[in-house]
């Protein structure tokens, strides 16, 4: 499978200046590296009940960006609004810190989840989401 | 900082009743917009990946 996703992403880039977003859920920390190898740019979804994303990016935030990290098994359906606000905070620091984050639930948000958390997570985006990269 | 969401069908039922709206990407002001491939109208299939000895007319689409 390696070697199949090697060949795709390089030959489409021999034609198109194109970033590649991978999308795999659970526990991949094992194999990342070789995801950065093989030419993945945007790594989707981190979830936070099997992975540290703050630990992902301090080992390749250097080589990758992220998309993800708001759990839809845990704080969206089942957190509060507060735990909500206080989750996004902590990924916009630790994930976002020097750019290359785009904050999202880490899949499709399921009706479980009260209107208030989706209310608190783009609040809390709009509150908290600048970046500062230090220029 | 860009964000992105995604809902289930039956959440954005729930969501055009709290925004009024089915464009939830412009409501919020979501920056992130999704393209794809229309679905291919030639069905795949997979059956030569299950060996020789499958019943006749067996067919693997997925």
């Amino acid at each position: 499978m390696k070697n199949s996703f090697c060949g795709r992403i390089r030959g489409t880039r021999e034609t198109r200046a194109l970033p590649f977003f991978y999308h795999s859920d659970g526990f991949i920390e094992p194999v990342i590296s070789e995801l950065i190898e093989i030419g993945i740019d945007v790594l989707n979804p981190i979830q936070p009940e099997c992975m540290n994303p703050a630990k992902i990016k301090r080992l390749y935030g250097d080589e990758l960006s992220f998309f993800g990290t708001i759990g839809v098994q845990t704080i969206m359906p089942f957190g509060t609004p507060k735990d909500v606000r206080r989750a996004v905070r902590e990924m916009i620091e630790k994930v976002g810190q020097g750019g290359g984050f785009i904050i999202a639930p880490t899949h499709f948000v399921p009706v479980e989840v009260p209107w208030e958390n989706v209310q608190a997570f783009f609040d809390a985006v709009e509150e908290f989401g600048q970046y500062h990269l230090g220029c | 900082m860009p964000k992105y969401i995604r809902f289930t069908p039956e959440m954005k039922v729930k969501l055009h009743e709290k925004i009024g709206t089915d464009n939830y990407e412009d409501y919020f002001g979501i920056e992130i917009r999704r393209v794809g491939f229309k679905t291919t109208k030639k069905l795949p299939d997979f059956s030569s990946y299950y060996g020789e000895s499958l019943p006749k007319n067996t067919y693997f689409d997925d």
